[in-house]
């Protein structure tokens, strides 16, 4: 999936109305189908607005995204959530996982939502979870787990719905050196197998070594620094 | 993978909070379910009683204190529509020969074979003979008596004649017989009978009808009329079917054929209606009125104790038609030539005998002295004066023997000697020519006056004529009779049907709904159920709140999210209201248990029984079902909206609780400061939107301050004090606007919050940061603390002075009430020395009409309740007015029942009963039948403070007199006693109205006997409160426990910091006795408010040392559990681990 991103910016209010902070300026982007992107900056940069803002859970005040060429603001609440279900794919700093449900349960979540046949999601959820390294585990809890297995299954969630997007904001920052790269790579096979675009923000060089171009934003402005 | 399977794992995985939520919506469910079958098993058991008091009995015939012939009660079912028996019903002391057990109003059924068969008692058949008595089982075990023994009867004597009547003598009100028990009878065999609406066990004894009739030396009468009729057959039916079987003998009237034909009454005098109606058909009949007068005096002599008549027409020469007795009907009835004379007023016809007696001749005035009889028996002696017209002669004066009434201990006497009058006799004034007179000529009248003279003189509340005299040659005896029964109305001489069973059943159904009254009392139970669902649920949600983030940003649909969680809701939900309805069952078991046994003081009964109707427990279910979704839905609306914007799951964790330990708020918790505003999205118009429901939260807070001002002024400067609901709802509206106003304060923007760099500081900051918690703290407290103190408030102490007049007990010591009344007025001189009572003691007698208890006494809703009459003098100054009427005088208020308002009748009643007993306001109407078959309407004008009067209505003896002739005697008195030793007085009292079953209480004790009824009511309520302030307690352990956990990093960072325990400790109590001091003062100010007329009255008896302990046990609860709490839990957190954790 393509992403443009044009001249958007994003300013915080308190519930006063009082503007509190502007966060993202005028930032233009072009992230071109199956491209790896790693968006870097200090805490509290706009890295996470602007994943945000990519992934359809939050609106930029001025300036559009063009999936595809298609944009979403044109979208009613439920076709935006289904397009966010079915095109996008989530991978959180910490896995989220459901502690009530197994590995296997988890991994198809994604899928409730729309009628997708049981049969071909638990087999790509088989197929996911193997490919994860952990289908010995897939009937374990979360709880039974290590981190970085649990992160892995979150990587199988996100990827369950065959997304052509997978936004990842510091998916190594509560893992391990070893995990941590165990994941990256895991990521980049995705990539390229599955042609995904991927977009990470991170802190870490070595996650941005994985990556195809490297961002780093400060003051709401983005510049490109590989 | 499926929604299903999400939920049962999610169910399964969090099953503690779960359960917990379930629980709260248990309790809710218990309560709501509980008070439905309450409610329908006390409609049963009434039910129940009802059919146990009445078996097949569906109406009753009665005549008032009439009796009639028993042939009428047979009679009535001639035409095959329903059956009937006669009943002779009177009531009786039972004692034990030998034994200090004495029973009083114990009611005796004088029955024959019939009467089984239309009671239709169904477990087997019973005979009583001569000297036989069958009981109740009540009344066997209060005896301690069995079958076989004897028990001594003594027997209230009913006869034709009303008590009180002028001249009859008051000697013989009882009769004693020993009788054997021949059986004791079940409530299933009718050993309940009663025709009153109450659920109170009667004491019944039951014996032979013709035996009870041979020993009143009454014949073959009876007084009233049982009947089983079809469901269809209305009273007005049965009455007009009935009609046909009366017969003038019925309403005692006498026909004796002599020269004319007398027709007399058993009654002595003739009532006014019977009168009209014979002198409107028999247009020739002479109406007369004879009265036995003290003296006939001239000049210095005096005829002592006649006959004097009063007659229209008197015929001089009364010749008597060529009659025999035997003979055909119209043999004599040509008129016969007359010499009349018309009587003149202040002109007196006298017999030979007077004029020699006195040396009177035609001309000479003439002094008659005769007594005026006041109702309870007090004389007056009145005289007029006369002259002399004409002088007959004795043979002439002996054909008017007849005119003398019947009057027993008079008419049957020997000599003047052996009269018995009821009138004091001055046996040395009797002459032995006045015996002579008696031998001779019996009470053949001396002297007669114009009639309507005499009937000035002596006319009374039970007729104005003794004796219709017919000219025999106009009709015969057969033919008076037969119009007679046809011109006379029954129902105008008290014949009336009464719908006994349809009555009593609606008695049950009007009464205490106790399913209202539960599901009232438990209404705070409920809420602080559903709040406890919604706090655990918040809790339970905001565990979940990053799941539910997931899910949106997983792209799930609001409506999947929603159903998933609604789904899990139900789940709970539905676990919670079928748990709930098997603790309902408990529940409902339970308070029926206490009310059989320990709660006794108000059902009166103990054969209360459970049932429950599927009914009502499918609502109580959906009811359930509907609160505990409502809750548990919004709550989940609330959460889904809330986290809609899904943004915040990528943010670090570390900024996601918005807050530092610096007490600094960080710029994304402005975001999410007022969650309750959070629905609300649009950032453009948020900011006014957001101002705009502010300002409607804090415009509802002062609405509901200033109505609640409102009221408490308007209340205040009207002394409404006897207006509770009123004062209710001001405490009300206080509570909600504080509450509200409390809503307003903890979701303020916390900049706006000033603040220093201090625990104090810090521990504010905490109750701003999460204000739902802590507002459904304060509500919960706030809640059950303003029952709890509005039941304290209105638990009364027992009243311990009995002299202060202005109280309860009007300044009276004792109430006594007797099975035989008392005809005399006890506060006559010759009474008390009669009777030998102490002179000390004053007594104020209440006459008494109807014997419904409309008392809190009585859980059915009665209509007309019993009514007692009195010289409103004697109550002057006596007793408290809470509520008053535009008739009611303000400076002597009981003056105002003697007056009578368009024949409206003025009454007072105690105000709890006249809301509650009638469910009626001053204002309103009660209306009696009486006796004439007339509509009488008591006006209520006044509602007295809680009294011992309770259970009845107050009118003027004069009014009484006029509509309740017949109702004669006390049968209540009450008894001022300052200065006398009580203790020997109750035993003389007790000794010397022995033979009336008299029954004493001390005012305090009755008083006391009522109080315990209103106090058992609060006792359910305040242990319903104290469960609601336990709910509120659980409440505030659970959100400091779970707040706590929490917590536990930031705990563990303050000790890092260098906090000790004790800055710890308080910076805890701090937050939770803000919102514990918070929820009390509320719930306490607001109760105030809302029992302040309980402060304000002189004569609520307030219990302050129940106040003050039920206030110290709520703040040293709060206390401990705000200490406990964090000691324990600061204790239990491992400071490396929770700082890892971090």
């Amino acid at each position: 999936m393509k992403v443009s991103i044009h001249n958007i910016s994003k300013t915080y209010t308190n519930s006063l109305g009082n503007i509190d902070r502007e966060v993202l300026s005028g930032l233009d982007v072009d992230i071109e189908s199956g491209q790896k992107i790693a968006v870097m900056g200090p805490s509290g940069s706009g890295k996470t607005t602007l994943l945000n803002l990519i992934g359809t859970l939050d609106t930029p005040d001025t300036g559009s995204i063009m999936y595809d060429n298609q944009m979403v603001t044109n979208m009613s609440v439920n076709e935006i959530l289904a397009f966010r279900n079915t095109r996008i794919g989530f991978v959180f700093q910490f896995h989220h996982l459901l502690p009530q449900c197994t590995l296997w349960e988890n991994v198809l979540l994604p899928t409730l939502p729309h009628k997708v046949p049981s049969n071909a999601s638990e087999q790509r959820a088989g197929e996911l979870l193997k490919l994860m390294g952990i289908r010995e585990q897939r009937n374990n809890l979360p709880g039974e787990l290590s981190g970085g297995e649990c992160q892995r299954a979150a990587v199988a969630r996100a990827l369950i719905n065959q997304p052509q997007l997978l936004l990842a904001d510091e998916p190594t920052g509560s893992l391990d050196s070893k995990n941590a790269k165990t994941l990256m790579e895991l990521l980049v096979q995705i990539n390229k197998e599955m042609n995904i675009t991927l977009v990470i923000a991170t802190h870490s060089q070595d996650v941005s070594g994985f990556m195809d171009k490297v961002f780093h934003i400060e003051d709401g402005k983005l510049a490109q620094i590989r | 993978m499926t929604p299903l399977h999400l939920i049962v794992r999610t169910l399964r995985h969090s099953k503690g909070i779960n359960l917990a939520t379930a629980a709260g919506i248990a309790i809710a469910t218990a309560v709501v379910c509980g008070a439905l079958i309450i409610g329908d098993s006390l409609q049963m058991s009434l039910d129940q009683i009802v059919a146990h008091r009445l078996g097949s009995i569906s109406h009753t015939i009665t005549a008032g204190e009439r009796i009639f012939t028993k042939d009428f009660g047979r009679e009535t079912a001639r035409n095959g529509q329903f059956v009937s028996a006669p009943v002779l019903k009177t009531e009786a002391i039972a004692s034990i020969q030998g034994s200090n057990i004495r029973i009083n109003k114990v009611d005796v059924w004088g029955v024959d074979s019939l009467f089984q068969h239309v009671a239709g008692i169904p477990v087997r058949e019973f005979s009583i003979g001569d000297n036989e008595v069958a009981i109740s089982e009540n009344l066997a075990g209060r005896l301690m008596a069995d079958t076989g023994d004897f028990i001594l009867l003594r027997l209230r004597k009913i006869g034709p004649i009303p008590s009180n009547t002028p001249f009859v003598s008051e000697a013989e009100q009882t009769i004693t017989r020993r009788v054997k028990i021949a059986t004791i009878l079940s409530k299933e065999e009718l050993g309940h009978l009663s025709m009153q609406a109450t659920q109170s066990t009667p004491l019944n004894a039951f014996v032979d009808l013709d035996w009870l009739n041979r020993i009143m030396e009454l014949g073959q009468m009876a007084n009233m009329v049982v009947v089983s009729a079809r469901q269809e057959l209305a009273a007005d039916d049965i009455f007009t079917l009935t009609r046909e079987a009366w017969r003038p003998e019925d309403g005692g009237i006498n026909l004796q054929e002599k020269d004319h034909i007398h027709l007399t009454s058993d009654r002595v005098f003739i009532d006014h209606y019977l009168s009209d109606v014979v002198l409107d058909v028999f247009e020739v009949a002479v109406p007369s009125l004879t009265y036995f007068v003290n003296s006939l005096e001239h000049k210095d002599r005096s005829t002592p104790y006649s006959f004097v008549t009063a007659i229209d027409r008197f015929v001089i020469d009364h010749p008597v038609p060529a009659m025999n007795g035997q003979g055909s009907e119209n043999e004599g009835k040509h008129e016969p030539s007359v010499t009349e004379m018309s009587m003149e007023d202040g002109q007196v016809i006298i017999n030979q005998w007077l004029a020699d007696d006195l040396g009177i001749h035609t001309g000479d005035s003439l002094i008659m002295r005769y007594f005026e009889m006041g109702p309870l028996r007090e004389l007056y002696e009145r005289e007029g004066h006369f002259i002399v017209s004409h002088v007959i002669p004795m043979q002439r004066a002996t054909q008017d023997s007849i005119l003398m009434p019947h009057l027993p201990g008079l008419s049957d006497a020997g000599s003047c000697r052996d009269w018995d009058t009821g009138i004091p006799i001055n046996l040395d004034a009797i002459r032995q020519k006045d015996e002579d007179y008696w031998d001779d000529y019996k009470g053949t009248p001396k002297a007669y006056i114009s009639l309507r003279q005499g009937q000035q003189m002596w006319q009374n509340r039970f007729g104005n004529l003794t004796t219709i005299i017919i000219p025999r040659y106009h009709y015969s005896t057969k033919e008076i009779n037969n119009i007679l029964s046809k011109e006379i109305d029954p129902k105008h001489i008290g014949f009336i049907v009464n719908s006994v069973r349809d009555k009593g059943h609606e008695a049950a159904r009007g009464g205490v709904d106790f399913g209202q009254l539960f599901a009232a009392l438990g209404i705070f139970i409920i809420i602080s159920g559903l709040l406890l669902t919604a706090l655990l649920l918040s809790f339970n949600l905001k565990q979940r709140e990053a799941q539910i983030k997931l899910f949106v940003s997983l792209g799930f649909p609001r409506q999947l999210i929603r159903k998933i969680m609604v789904l899990e809701a139900l789940g709970v939900t539905l676990t919670g209201v079928i748990a709930g309805l098997f603790i309902s069952v408990a529940y409902s078991k339970a308070i029926f248990s206490a009310l059989n046994h320990n709660w006794y003081d108000i059902v009166r009964t103990d054969t209360l029984i459970l049932h429950i109707q599927p009914s009502s427990l499918a609502v109580g279910f959906l009811v359930s079902i509907v609160l505990g979704m409502i809750v548990v839905y919004w709550g989940i609306r609330k959460a889904i909206n809330q986290h809609l914007p899904a943004r915040r799951i990528l943010e670090n964790p570390a900024k996601k609780s918005g807050y530092s330990i610096s007490g600094e708020i960080s710029p994304h918790r402005t975001k999410k400061k007022l969650p309750y505003f959070n629905i609300i999205t649009g950032d453009t118009t948020r900011q006014k939107r957001v101002q705009d429901h502010r300002n409607e939260i804090r415009l509802s807070a002062f609405v509901f301050f200033i109505a609640s001002v409102t009221i408490t002024i308007y209340l205040l400067i009207h002394s409404q004090f006897e207006r509770p609901l009123a004062w209710l709802i001001a405490g009300v509206l206080l509570l909600l606007a504080i509450i509200i106003q409390a809503f307003y304060y903890l979701h303020r923007p916390v900049k706006k919050i000033s603040h220093k760099n201090s625990i104090s500081a810090l521990g504010w900051r905490n109750l701003m940061r999460n204000p739902f918690r802590s507002f459904t703290i304060i509500l919960l407290l706030a809640v059950g603390s303003f029952v709890i103190i509005v039941t304290a408030a209105n638990r009364k102490e027992t009243v311990t002075n009995d002299t202060v007049r202005l109280s309860g007990t009007g300044g009276f010591q004792y109430m006594a009430e007797t099975t035989v009344p008392i005809l005399k007025n006890l506060n006559q001189t010759e009474s008390r020395r009669e009777l030998g009572l102490p002179e000390d003691i004053w007594f104020v007698q209440l006459l008494s009409a109807y014997d419904d208890d409309a008392s809190c006494l009585n859980l059915n809703m009665v209509a007309n309740p019993r009514i007692l009459a009195t010289d409103p003098a004697n109550l002057e100054d006596r007793f408290s007015f809470v509520t008053s009427h535009p008739w009611l005088d303000k400076e002597n208020p009981w003056k105002s029942l003697d007056s009578l308002y368009q024949g409206i009748v003025p009454a007072i009643a105690d105000q709890s009963v006249i809301q509650w007993g009638l469910g009626k306001k001053v204002g309103d109407t009660l209306v009696y039948a009486n006796t004439s078959g007339e509509e009488v309407q008591l006006l209520l004008i006044g509602g007295l403070a809680n009294s011992v009067f309770q259970g009845n209505v107050i009118i003027s003896s004069s009014n009484f007199m006029k509509h309740f002739p017949e109702n004669g005697g006390s049968d209540v008195v009450l008894i001022e006693a300052l200065e006398t030793d009580r203790q020997s007085l109750e035993e003389d009292l007790d000794m010397i109205f022995r033979d009336h079953g008299w029954e004493m209480t001390t005012t305090l004790e009755k008083l006391a006997g009522f109080n315990s009824v209103e106090n058992t009511y609060l006792q359910i309520f305040f242990l319903m409160g104290a469960f609601a302030m336990l709910l509120g307690t659980i409440g505030m352990v659970v959100i400091m426990a779970k707040s706590m956990i929490e917590r536990r990093s930031e705990i563990a960072l303050l000790r890092s910091l260098g906090y000790r325990m004790s800055h710890l400790i308080r910076l805890f109590f701090q937050e939770y006795a803000t919102l514990f001091i918070a929820g009390i003062l509320t719930g306490t100010l607001s109760a105030l408010l809302a029992t302040l007329p309980n402060f304000l009255m002189a004569n609520q008896n307030i219990s302050a040392a129940f106040m003050t302990a039920v206030l110290s046990v709520l703040i040293m609860n709060g206390i401990v559990w705000m200490i406990v709490i964090p000691v324990v839990m600061i204790k239990r957190i491992k400071l490396l681990d929770a700082l890892r954790n971090e």
